[in-house]
């Protein structure tokens, strides 16, 4: 008569508390110290004369923060204790000898890991609550916030811990496969697109990771923040000045919730997951890397496939690719290293299996398949079958595009494209570079080749003398897809053809709402969600002032003394006013080239205010920044100043500020 | 009963077991012997349910063995490489294996005291290998267990403590009825404890007999004939011969009177069974197999 099952031993748990009961010392302790005790210390020193809500939108902040974050790290730290036994074959087969079915030691196990940790952060949630509470900042929604700050990352982090320990004969190896995985996606799409940079011209390359939701901790640092609403206090100091402060005691609401709850549910997930694997672990693979049998060739191929992607573009940077542009790359090359790297990476994950140096004769033809799977890749890559490099979207199907022009040589502008008019110049300009392809990647080569010989000592000639050649940094995002190309050169004697790079980049930039943007934005990009945004465009925009600083020189170039002084709102708006006047009358440049560019040398900035339209209880939705003014966003503009634009000039003027002026960009 | 029907285990491709077959009756003291490498440690672990067979059956009293519970609790182990907690002392393990063993008699635990003069509150890491077996037989023996399975149990006890420990099983298996299998490479200390044996070599049980059927079965004769070179009968199984001058030492398979009468006819000058030792017996029948028997048991 078979038993029924049954998930819990009382012997096994509280064995296991005698046995690492200076590890849930150690956690206790340390929320101790990071709770309660900073909320005496800090209450006492610090926060005395703050207001309960503060002090609860402090407390609430630094368990949102610390409780992922340590999480992280101890979760890997109770898995290896409470399963330790799994990588002793001594202590395997003990325990697997013992009157338990395997779910009833797993589970055990896992609580006996688990329960700490909760127990833990209870009474430290619990204690700080009491010490906040001594001094009036009790709130029953916050306290429940921070357990909840705190158990969810737990739940996951221990569970993704435990899943990794029963996958593993060694101890060594759990934590590495614990932080392998926890980076796994965001890293080999990191390398996925560096390789696919080396290969396709106009490839974004190494932008900011999209797949954030699979590297958990990341996912988090980005989404969990505490927000609450805010009021305005005055405080009338004996000097009879006013401090205004911005005090916030509105609901605190924990954000990035909905992520906690989805990780902690991927985390019971996980357990019951890692449930399955355990019953299917057999005892004898105890010591082993890789403990599960469908679980190795995954890790074989794994390990071959990244070192390839890691290893085998280091190796291609530092052979073959250092002083080449995206686009441009040595086919033979590329196939050599990951070759070379995932050989490698194949035979060090089969001697991490099969615990032996002795590989190399009875893996040649797993190894063989890898190197062919290798160098197919890279053929494939290197044709391009996806069209990428060719493809320039149907302006009409586009619904906004994001471009930048950047360059050291010449004019540079941002901007936010919505109209059709401006739409189809911008795929005009993508276009003309696209066509251009060859001669862009044989300019970039002989620029290079120039830097290096330059860097050598060698004689060398500078490329293209004589040519007024602007070299830039251009970038369209077209909603999703983007398309940047790290180096872009126009040739000013190709102004006239209206099909050449040189003249669709200047139509662009010489589109209406482009060039309002090309003058304000030319600054710091300081909201990167209204950065080229139209100014126009934002809702209910005022300014609340501004700051000028200029360095003035004698007219034998000396340097005599610095000048700067502050904006008030009105002088701020009414410099705003001028430029808009300015650029509606067509009194700024029109070429990206520097020759008609006089410009200020001063450093003018605008700050500004709009209405904040942002749901930020949306997925992927910004942090909002706790600074602000709750329902406003902050924005600072850097406008550039050319000689052109004579009313913004005579605005200053007015305002008794002088601008000095130089040729060119600086 | 302990019933092992056509058991394999594979490890990474080397056929660990290769179809074994055990039965052992219940009472039993059943001594599974072999060379090293047999598969004599791999089956015990089946038996204890750390294991899981690839093939075959594995049965205590008709039901399965692994993840089974209910058979586990009436089944106490001593392993070679005993596991105890890192810090534990006697007592520790004591309360450990009484959370497993509900018949654990605190009693039985009390009474042995006297018998294993051991610290019970000294870590066991810090016990001599004899000390720490001695505590495992007397957590064993404490778990009132009706199958006892050991693996090497008394290597690194001194003769008065293996006597000591015999005499205890002994007891158990008379007045408690407990089946004992015991595996071990001591072949004379087998030979007197045990009523069966079995014996083991590439993953198979050889031969499997009671201890008087196997003696019953193998015979050993010094005999001296008038020529000194009478060829012996071809239908007799003849596993080992040596000579020293006339002497010829035979060890046949087969009824001792069988085969005295059959050798009398041959007329020789003289004639004698000689007793064979458990150890004589495995040797002889791993000889069969092609086993390398000096190798090991030299």
């Amino acid at each position: 008569m078979r038993s029924r099952t049954s998930f819990f031993n009382r012997t096994v748990f509280w064995s296991d508390q005698r046995h690492f009961w200076p590890l849930t010392a150690g956690y206790a302790l340390l929320w101790l110290l990071l709770l309660p005790l900073t909320r005496l210390t800090v209450l006492d020193h610090q926060l005395a004369g703050m207001h309960p809500s503060e002090m609860l939108h402090e407390t609430l902040e630094l368990t949102a923060h610390s409780g992922y974050w340590v999480a992280f790290f101890t979760a890997i730290l109770f898995a290896m204790a409470a399963f330790s036994y799994l990588t002793n074959p001594r202590a395997t087969n003990g325990l697997h000898a013992l009157s338990a079915r395997r779910e009833t030691l797993y589970a055990t196990h896992f609580l006996a890991g688990l329960c700490p940790q909760l127990a833990s952060q209870l009474l430290a949630v619990l204690l700080a609550a009491a010490v906040l509470a001594s001094h009036g900042a009790f709130d029953a929604g916050v306290t429940g916030m921070m357990l909840l700050a705190l158990m969810l990352p737990t739940i996951f982090f221990y569970s993704f811990a435990v899943f990794c320990m029963t996958f593993t004969g060694q101890i060594l190896a759990a934590p590495v496969f614990y932080a392998a995985l926890n980076f796994l996606v965001v890293g080999v799409e990191f390398l996925l697109r560096t390789f696919a940079g080396s290969f396709l011209y106009g490839w974004p390359g190494t932008s900011a990771p999209t797949l954030t939701a699979f590297s958990p901790l990341m996912k988090l640092m980005l989404t969990i923040d505490v927000d609450a609403g805010a009021e305005m206090a005055r405080t009338e100091m004996p000097d009879g000045s006013v401090i205004v402060d911005y005090i916030q005691n509105g609901p605190l609401r924990l954000q990035g919730l909905d992520w906690l709850l989805l990780y902690a549910l991927i985390g019971l997930v996980l357990a019951a997951l890692g449930l399955l694997v355990y019953r299917s672990r057999p005892s004898e693979a105890t010591g082993s890397t890789v403990a599960i049998g469908w679980a190795k060739p995954i890790f074989k191929y794994g390990v071959a496939f990244c070192t390839a992607l890691a290893l085998g573009q280091l190796l291609y940077y530092l052979f073959f690719g250092q002083y080449r542009a995206s686009g441009d790359y040595s086919l033979a090359g590329t196939l050599a290293c990951m070759a070379a790297a995932g050989l490698i990476g194949y035979f060090l994950a089969e001697m991490l299996l099969k615990k032996s140096f002795h590989v190399f004769r009875s893996g040649w033809m797993g190894a063989a398949a890898v190197a062919l799977a290798l160098v197919l890749l890279g053929v494939v890559m290197s044709f391009d079958l996806w069209g990428y490099e060719s493809r320039v979207p149907d302006a009409a199907q586009v619904r906004r595009a994001d471009v930048q022009w950047s360059s050291y040589t010449g004019n540079s502008f941002s901007a936010r494209v919505e109209d059709a008019e401006t739409l189809r110049l911008v795929a005009n300009a993508h276009r003309a570079l696209v066509a251009d392809k060859q001669r862009q990647l044989a300019t970039d080569r002989n620029y290079l080749d120039y830097v290096a010989q330059y860097e050598l000592g060698e004689d060398a000639s500078e490329p293209n003398p004589g040519e007024h050649v602007c070299d830039g940094y251009f970038s369209v995002s077209y909603t999703l897809k983007n398309r940047r190309y790290s180096s872009a050169y126009l040739f000013a004697s190709e102004l006239d053809d209206p099909a050449s790079p040189a003249a669709a980049m200047t139509a662009l930039y010489n589109a209406p709402g482009v060039k309002l943007q090309s003058v304000m934005d030319y600054g710091v990009m300081h909201d990167y969600d209204t950065w080229g945004a139209d100014p126009r465009t934002l809702p209910e925009l005022r300014f609340t002032g501004g700051y000028f600083s200029q360095s003035v020189w004698s007219d034998g170039g000396a340097y005599v003394h610095d000048q700067e002084r502050d904006l008030t709102a009105a002088e701020a708006q009414d410099v705003y006013e001028a430029i808009l006047r300015d650029v509606a009358a067509g009194r700024i440049s029109d070429s990206l080239f520097r020759d008609d560019i006089s410009q200020s040398r001063c450093r003018l900035e605008l700050y500004a205010t709009y209405r904040d339209d942002t749901d930020y209880s949306a997925p992927n939705a910004p942090t909002r920044n706790a600074d602000e003014d709750p329902g406003r966003r902050t924005r600072t503009y850097m406008p550039r100043i050319t000689k052109q634009m004579t009313e913004t000039i005579a605005t200053l003027e007015a305002m008794g500020i002088e601008l000095g002026f130089q040729d060119g960009n600086f | 009963m302990i019933e092992v029907k056509d058991l394999v285990k594979t490890f990474d491709g080397f056929r660990a077991l290769d179809g074994a077959n055990v039965a052992v009756p219940q009472g039993a003291i059943y001594g599974l012997v072999g060379p090293n490498g047999a598969g004599k440690t791999t089956l015990l672990r089946h038996l204890t349910g750390v294991y899981r067979q690839d093939a075959g059956t594995v049965e205590i009293d008709g039901q399965g063995v692994w993840e089974n519970p209910n058979v586990k609790t009436r089944v106490a182990s001593i392993p070679d490489d005993w596991y105890y907690f890192m810090q534990a002392s006697l007592r520790e393990m004591k309360n450990y294996y009484r959370g497993f063993y509900p018949n654990f008699s605190a009693e039985r635990y009390e009474k042995l005291k006297s018998v294993f003069e051991l610290d019970e509150t000294q870590a066991l890491r810090r016990m001599s290998k004899g000390m720490q077996k001695q505590a495992a037989f007397w957590l064993a023996m404490c778990c009132m267990p009706d199958y006892l399975i050991l693996d090497e149990p008394v290597d690194g006890l001194d003769p008065v403590m293996r006597r000591q420990v015999w005499g205890l099983i002994m007891q158990d298996v008379s007045e408690r009825g407990t089946t004992v299998l015991v595996s071990s490479h001591n072949l004379r200390e087998l030979e007197d404890v045990c009523d069966h044996v079995g014996i083991m070599n590439r993953g198979r049980v050889l031969l499997e007999r009671s201890l008087s059927e196997l003696q019953d079965n193998t015979v050993k004769i010094q005999i001296v004939f008038k020529d000194g070179s009478a060829s012996l009968p071809d239908d007799l199984t003849v596993l080992h011969e040596s000579a020293v001058g006339r002497i010829r030492t035979v060890i046949f398979r087969g009824k001792q009177s069988e085969i005295e009468q059959r050798l009398g006819a041959l007329g020789p000058l003289f004639m004698e069974a000689v007793p064979l030792t458990l150890e004589e017996i495995f040797i002889y029948e791993l000889g069969g197999a092609d086993y390398a028997v000096k190798d090991i048991i030299l």
